[in-house]
């Protein structure tokens, strides 16, 4: 259409502006931007494989399993808005930091010197991301892959030839999505029934179902579903998988992604994202019960809600010794922190995202509306904690009671004795350093603790030969 | 600027490709959050296709992810992240045999998106009435891809002259009399109608 010259018009617009509206309004159209990310971090990873020689091993491994995206426009905003408070929250680290101080001593007496070392154990897993074992006296791993598939394994690293479960024809696996997560039931021996959590393909949903295994192996056919959460965008998506010590099954959601949990999702009381979920796999309802002692049976959240206020708990842990559940939840700008759910005291919010670590993430949040972590550290020391175990064993006295974790991209392995995660008063001491990207830890039938290394590895936690 | 702004305190480009060299792939994930929106619209802007702009953007960070040995920092990484996107735009393109313009973009309700950043010159636009603006956009679409993306370099991305000479892959005189042609071809589609 032709338009007429007036003053103010578009003719009589400066070329400058005119440039500048005509490619905005064109440019406007676009309302998403797809996040590649994913995408092209997989297709990096395929040609590592396909064309080693042209990648050093540092390179190999692929994309972390909880990577954040840089801050947005909008949480960049926030974190303009929030430097007004940062005085406040300085004083708050040294406050706390005083606190730590005066009550290390403990901990680094108790820790002192005892430093771990990892004996690789086996290694060629195609981007493991878990390692657990099913509790039936059979001496047997289970090292979980990304891709989809679950293969048993010998203490000494022999790999079955068959997998337990191969699902990789209906995972999406990149970035953080995947198979992430499997817990065994307590009574697997008898029964042969085990839990998955994974990123369906198609429309990125994360699915919990339970599979039944007939003399190692499980029938694709045979899945049925618990829970089929939609995910707003492609990262934070939880996928830890553990039985507490009442025999109910706990879900680790994340927030659903983005950054700064643009939804809300995290205190949103009507969503199953953000949360530690607990379900009843033995009721009599279908596809699961809820438990009596849910922290939010009696109202306030869905019921199937244990604690809220998670970012993304990529690894939790029950202690086997007291049933006290150790939430490592991955922070957004500022904090890593471990959070400590005791046996029996659900309904808590663990802050996001109100609270970041130990600080208010929006300004002018409740501090006291939140449990505080029980150990938090900055952007200095890491950038995605690896919630780990206590270490219930006995080959390794000296680690009895120390609760092992670590972080991604450094690499640093913390101890922190486990009376005073519980009590709120606990240090972190580091205890070693794993070559490699760390991507969760695990326990085998007695109680030995091993390190999953996402280049391929399954590690041995051992106390370093002094 | 669009597309490229990151928070005070986030490693600089600079940094994060001397990480993603050394096989920090992690480094090289936050280069293509931080980077993929632009990417997109260079992409869109040359392939006018919701598909083939998402492919040429895949593409984009695969390709500059193995070019990395030979990119050379004082380029800038946004300039030279839009020469690539122009070239496997164009590539997709050919591949794919559609034709240059299609249809608004495809709005998806899946899938991982972020929803797009605010654009500066939409401000400019004040003002403008609904027609003006339909005459501004239509008389842009008509425009070649060459003249399309001179125009975004300097006034979607604001890039100076030598960025976006480098961008463009031609001498740094040329950017401003092809910047110039652009707009008096822009100027005559919507005298034109």
């Amino acid at each position: 259409m032709a338009v007429e010259s007036r003053p103010g018009s578009l003719s009589g617009m400066p070329d400058d502006r005119l440039g500048a509206v005509a490619v905005a309004l064109t440019v406007s159209e676009l309302k998403l931007t797809p996040d590649v990310a994913p995408l092209v971090m997989d297709r990096i990873h395929r040609d590592a494989v396909a064309y080693p020689e042209q990648f050093d091993r540092r390179s190999i491994a692929p994309s972390p399993p909880p990577p954040e995206p840089p801050p947005s426009g909008r949480s960049a905003q926030r974190i303009i808005g929030r430097l007004a408070v940062i005085g406040v929250i300085l004083a708050i680290i040294v406050a706390l930091v005083v606190f730590a101080a005066s009550a290390s001593a403990t901990a680094a007496d108790d820790l002192e010197g005892l430093r771990v070392d990892f004996v690789e154990i086996t290694s060629g897993y195609d981007r493991p991301v878990l390692v657990t074992a099913a509790g039936d006296d059979s001496g047997t791993l289970y090292v979980v892959e990304q891709p989809g598939r679950i293969w048993p394994m010998t203490l000494d690293g022999l790999r079955a030839e068959t997998p337990l479960l191969d699902l990789s024809d209906d995972v999406s696996a990149s970035g953080e999505r995947g198979l992430l997560g499997l817990a065994f039931h307590p009574a697997f021996a008898e029964n042969g029934r085990f839990f998955v959590d994974y990123t369906r393909a198609g429309d990125g949903a994360t699915v919990v179902s339970e599979f039944v295994a007939i003399d190692g192996n499980a029938d694709r056919a045979g899945e049925r579903e618990l829970l089929v959460i939609e995910q707003p965008f492609a990262n934070h998506n939880g996928g830890g998988l553990d039985f507490d010590a009442a025999g109910k099954l706990l879900v680790g959601t994340g927030d659903g992604g983005s950054g700064g949990d643009p939804l809300g999702s995290g205190q949103d009381s009507t969503s199953l994202l953000g949360k530690l979920l607990r379900l009843d796999v033995d009721a009599d309802q279908q596809p699961y019960g809820i438990p009596a002692d849910n922290g939010f049976a009696g109202g306030g959240a869905r019921p199937e809600i244990h604690a809220i206020g998670l970012r993304n708990p990529w690894r939790f842990s029950v202690d086997p010794v007291g049933g006290h559940i150790y939430i490592g939840d991955v922070g957004q700008d500022r904090f890593e922190e471990v959070s400590v759910l005791p046996e029996g005291a659900g309904g808590q919010s663990f802050g996001w995202n109100e609270v970041e670590g130990p600080a208010c993430f929006n300004d002018g949040c409740d501090l006291t509306a939140h449990t505080p972590p029980a150990l938090s550290y900055g952007r200095d020391e890491g950038c995605t904690v690896i919630g780990g175990h206590v270490y219930r064993g006995t080959a390794q006295p000296a680690l009895e009671g120390v609760y092992i974790f670590g972080d991604y991209c450094t690499g640093t392995i913390w101890g922190a004795l486990v009376d005073e995660l519980v009590a709120g008063s606990a240090v972190r001491v580091p205890i070693g350093t794993i070559d490699g990207r760390l991507v969760s830890f695990g326990a085998d039938e007695a109680g030995e603790l091993y390190a999953v290394e996402q280049g391929g590895r399954i590690l041995h936690v051992v106390t370093e030969a002094s | 600027m669009t597309g490229t702004t990151f928070a005070p305190g986030e490693p600089a480009d600079a940094t994060l490709v001397e990480a993603a060299r050394r096989g920090d792939l992690y480094a090289w994930e936050r280069l293509v959050r931080r980077h993929q929106e632009a990417v997109h619209r260079v992409s869109w802007l040359v392939v006018r296709d919701s598909d083939l702009a998402e492919a040429a953007t895949l593409s984009t960070f695969v390709r500059a992810y193995r070019a990395l040995p030979s990119y050379e920092q004082e380029l800038g990484m946004l300039p030279w992240l839009i020469r690539i996107a122009a070239g496997e735009s164009r590539q997709q393109r050919r591949e794919s045999g559609r034709p240059t313009r299609s249809s608004r973009p495809v709005e998806r309700d899946q899938g991982p998106h972020f929803p797009a950043t605010a654009l500066p010159g939409l401000a400019q636009a004040v003002g403008l009435s609904l027609l003006e603006r339909q005459a501004v956009s239509e008389a842009f679409d008509r425009l070649g891809e060459e003249d399309r993306l001179v125009i975004a370099t300097r006034y979607l991305f604001g890039l100076s002259r030598s960025d976006a000479a480098n961008a463009l892959s031609m001498a740094s005189g040329l950017v401003e009399d092809n910047l110039s042609s652009a707009l008096v071809r822009l100027r005559a589609r919507m005298a034109a109608g």
